[in-house]
């Protein structure tokens, strides 16, 4: 892909990472690194986002209220995992998200429609 | 699933190298650990799952690490979100800090004073043994502890003791929290040079040459001249350490 290219898709991911997100905690908690890998086997690697985005997001998130997290052993000996759940205020949010997004989707759809 | 213990010694490092890259508060560093062993150890985990192992080898770390954009890739992704913009002082309040410690330093060696001089039979006890006034160095490279009125043997002893109060109380409240009381006044922290609070042996390092006025005051014109970029004295360059706003 051209360079421009890949920077113009990488702005669009940017923003669908947050929407993304929201969308796995809200059906279960989940796990960082199973938040990455769901995103990208849901969309049979079509949107491919990097552990650079997905932390970043979820800590942006959580520290708004969006999202909560605890932390699981999951078996003695390896690290604990931090299981993030969405909140009643994530779930207004999420779906203020999903509205604007169908939104812009059908505006970006009617413009290439053209005349 | 477990790791060998190759990898667990291996991420135990990387993490602490990835960390090691901007300040972070106490909190905020504990948090990252784990997050960071966290998500390295679920990735490699479905790498060695993927590959039919049962224990998390160092190649399945090393391969998440890769994936998740090496070490700057984590450091930029989980510590500098977080990491504390710190801004190094200078000068102006570390010495007004200073004086604030110099007035705690002297009540302390004057309490010191009072205790040697009321304990019954110290006197007597030195003058019975005077020590020979090797000890009595020049005031102004060593001014703690003088006082030319009492016996040679309790002078040494008063000197001893005073230097070892100047040097303990700024090692210890600085290796307990990174602030004398004057830096607490003054808003100010020690911290190293990666954020990481100072540990005894680093605050005993940068603060050793304030048993000696001179070499202090020669420390600090190097940092001005030379070091006034980093804002690090010589002692602070040798225990990497920094003073910040706090």
């Amino acid at each position: 892909m051209p360079e421009e290219v890949l920077r113009w898709t990488q702005q669009i991911r940017k923003g669908s990472t947050r929407l993304a997100i929201l969308q796995l905690v809200s059906e279960r908690e989940r796990y960082g690194y199973e938040i990455v890998t769901s995103i990208r086997n849901r969309t049979n690697g079509g949107l491919e986002v990097a552990e650079g985005n997905v932390y970043p997001a979820l800590h942006a998130l959580e520290a708004e209220g969006h999202v909560t997290s605890t932390w699981r052993e999951v078996e003695p000996g390896v690290p604990p995992r931090k299981y993030y759940r969405i909140t009643a205020r994530g779930r207004e949010h999420r779906s203020v998200l999903v509205k604007e997004w169908k939104e812009y989707a059908s505006a970006i759809a009617r413009l290439l429609e053209g005349e | 699933m477990q790791m060998t213990t190759e990898a667990r010694t291996w991420l135990d490092s990387t993490v602490r190298r990835i960390l090691a890259r901007h300040p972070l508060g106490d909190a905020e560093r504990a948090g990252i650990t784990y997050e960071l062993m966290s998500h390295l150890h679920a990735a490699g985990e479905a790498r060695a799952t993927a590959a039919g192992r049962s224990e998390v080898a160092r190649e399945d770390l090393e391969a998440a690490l890769l994936e998740a954009g090496g070490e700057n890739g984590l450091a930029a992704a989980f510590v500098e979100p977080l990491a504390k913009p710190v801004e190094r002082v200078l000068f102006g309040r570390r010495l007004g800090a200073y004086v604030i410690d110099l007035i705690i330093v002297f009540i302390g060696i004057g309490l010191i004073q009072q205790l040697l001089d009321f304990t019954p039979g110290a006197h007597l006890f030195f003058e019975v043994a005077p020590a020979p006034p090797l000890w009595r160095i020049n005031s102004l490279w060593y001014p703690w502890g003088q006082d030319p009125t009492m016996s040679y043997g309790l002078q040494a002893l008063f000197a001893l003791a005073s230097g070892a109060w100047v040097i303990g109380y700024f090692a210890w409240t600085e290796a307990h929290g990174g602030r004398s009381l004057g830096k607490r006044a003054l808003h100010l922290q020690v911290m190293r040079v990666d954020g990481g609070p100072i540990t005894f042996r680093e605050s005993i390092l940068r603060n050793l040459v304030k048993l000696s006025p001179p070499l202090l005051f020669l420390d600090v014109v190097i940092m001005l001249l030379a070091f006034a970029k980093d804002k690090q004295r010589v002692s602070d360059r040798i225990a990497g350490t920094i003073v910040v706003k706090a």
